[in-house]
């Protein structure tokens, strides 16, 4: 997810940043500047999707849709809070909204759809496109994703919110509170109780991955970018 | 020794220096403990695993999204965001009016267009319906009693003899003439004539026939 760095905060507060002027042009209704702002965010946006939603074409239409809505309500923010707490908001509302409808309206659709995608293409079921595994890997990444999506599915959807935002968005602590309009406490709470389950739940897995995986694990996706 | 026998507040500990919001003298001491005891660093181990694990599954999924269409699928979206947010700005009586009209008129043609294509058939229904259900209420409706008529009058009496009614709960009759008259009305039972057989029901003068 290589993009550039989202955050205000780190802007002298004396000059707009290019963010702020691209944010006061969408705020005029300039599509150009609209166009730009999504393609700085539409990854990000997508990951944050997909780890909650954790299906490809669900997580897409959901970015999506947080961008109609960003584009509806951008005249709204005052800048009172960064933007990108402001847009991961919105993100993280729609995926939750999505992730209920979806809860109801359960669950035959949602596994058949990796089933198909996994038998007719032969692709990771997660990712459902087409990267090619050795055997070995596809399986263990198939059986991994599957576990890894099994239990975020038992974790309520703040602590799969808080865990996604901290662990593939390396957001801080104060971030996340922003984002989820709760209390400092209330996210290391969360975030402590999600990852003992996911722990739990992945166990083998952990004990498995070992060293390379722990050496390849940074401080979250946007932290290792901004130390880049 | 295994990562189990930290406590829940070492745990604590240790996932705040893993997300760096501890301060340096505490990291400093928190990353000490990791090099001396094996606990510490299993535990530290397998908090930057499962880091790793859900990094790796959205990464790997982000990689291999297509993107190229995404902002046009968003641009898709725009105008009719756009025109619904103007009318919840702005609403126009006039252009709500239209819409309506506009409905109103389709369903009509509508409307008009079904009745060409099945007017013989839902006629005809409509008559079979019809018939049937004066055939129904002609054979269901309860039988009327009889008017009031005299049928006969006796020489030297004053008042005809009167039906008021008739109930019959059998095929086979017996007519028992038995004047009664506790208020001038004269009752004649008609019962079977099996219980007449049975009973020699034909009262006494005088006597109540129940």
């Amino acid at each position: 997810m290589a993009e550039d760095s989202p955050s205000s905060a780190q802007e002298t507060p004396q000059e707009p940043s290019p963010e702020d002027e691209l944010i006061a042009r969408c705020q005029r209704g300039d599509r150009q500047a609209f166009e730009l702002l999504v393609r700085k965010y539409q990854r990000r946006a997508y990951g944050i999707a997909y780890g909650i939603l954790k299906n490809p074409d669900d997580a897409m239409d959901a970015a999506q849709d947080a961008f109609v809505k960003v584009f509806r309500n951008i005249e709204g923010f005052r800048g009172n809070s960064s933007f990108y707490t402001w847009f991961y908001r919105i993100v993280v509302n729609v995926c939750i909204d999505r992730y209920r409808k979806r809860k109801k309206s359960r669950s035959v659709e949602y596994d058949d759809t990796y089933r198909r995608r996994d038998e007719s293409v032969g692709v990771h079921p997660l990712h459902g496109n087409t990267r090619p595994m050795n055997p070995g890997d596809k399986f263990f990444q198939e059986e991994l994703g599957e576990i890894l999506a099994e239990a975020l599915d038992t974790l309520s959807e703040n602590h799969r919110t808080i865990i996604i935002l901290r662990e593939i968005e390396g957001m801080s602590y104060e971030e996340i509170a922003e984002t989820m309009d709760c209390h400092l406490g209330t996210v290391m709470s969360r975030l402590h109780h999600a990852r003992k389950n996911l722990q739990n739940a992945l166990k083998p897995y952990l004990e498995s991955a070992g060293d390379p995986r722990a050496r390849r694990a940074g401080k979250g996706v946007r932290k290792k970018q901004r130390s880049s | 020794m295994t990562a189990q026998t930290l406590t829940e507040r070492d745990h604590e500990r240790l996932e705040r220096f893993v997300d760096d919001a501890l301060p340096a003298d505490e990291a400093s001491a928190v990353e000490q403990q990791i090099e001396a005891e094996p606990a510490w660093a299993e535990a530290h181990a397998e908090l930057l695993a499962l880091r790793a694990i859900l990094q790796d599954d959205v990464e790997a999924a982000v990689e291999q999204a297509d993107f190229s269409n995404f902002f046009a699928g968003i641009e898709a979206r725009l105008p009719a965001a756009s025109a619904a947010s103007a009318v919840e700005a702005a609403p126009s009586p006039a252009r709500p009016a239209r819409v309506k009209r506009g409905s109103a008129e389709r369903y009509r043609d509508r409307l008009v267009a079904w009745w060409r294509r099945n007017w013989t058939p839902v006629l005809l229904g409509a008559a079979v319906a019809a018939a049937i259900a004066i055939w129904v209420t002609a054979t269901r409706a309860p039988q009327a009693t009889p008017a009031a008529v005299p049928i006969a009058e006796t020489a030297g009496d004053t008042a005809p003899v009167v039906v008021e009614g008739i109930k019959n709960g059998g095929d086979k009759t017996v007519l028992v003439n038995q004047p009664v008259d506790d208020d001038g009305a004269t009752v004649i039972w008609l019962l079977d004539e099996e219980q007449v057989d049975d009973e020699n029901t034909e009262p006494a003068d005088g006597e109540d026939p129940i």
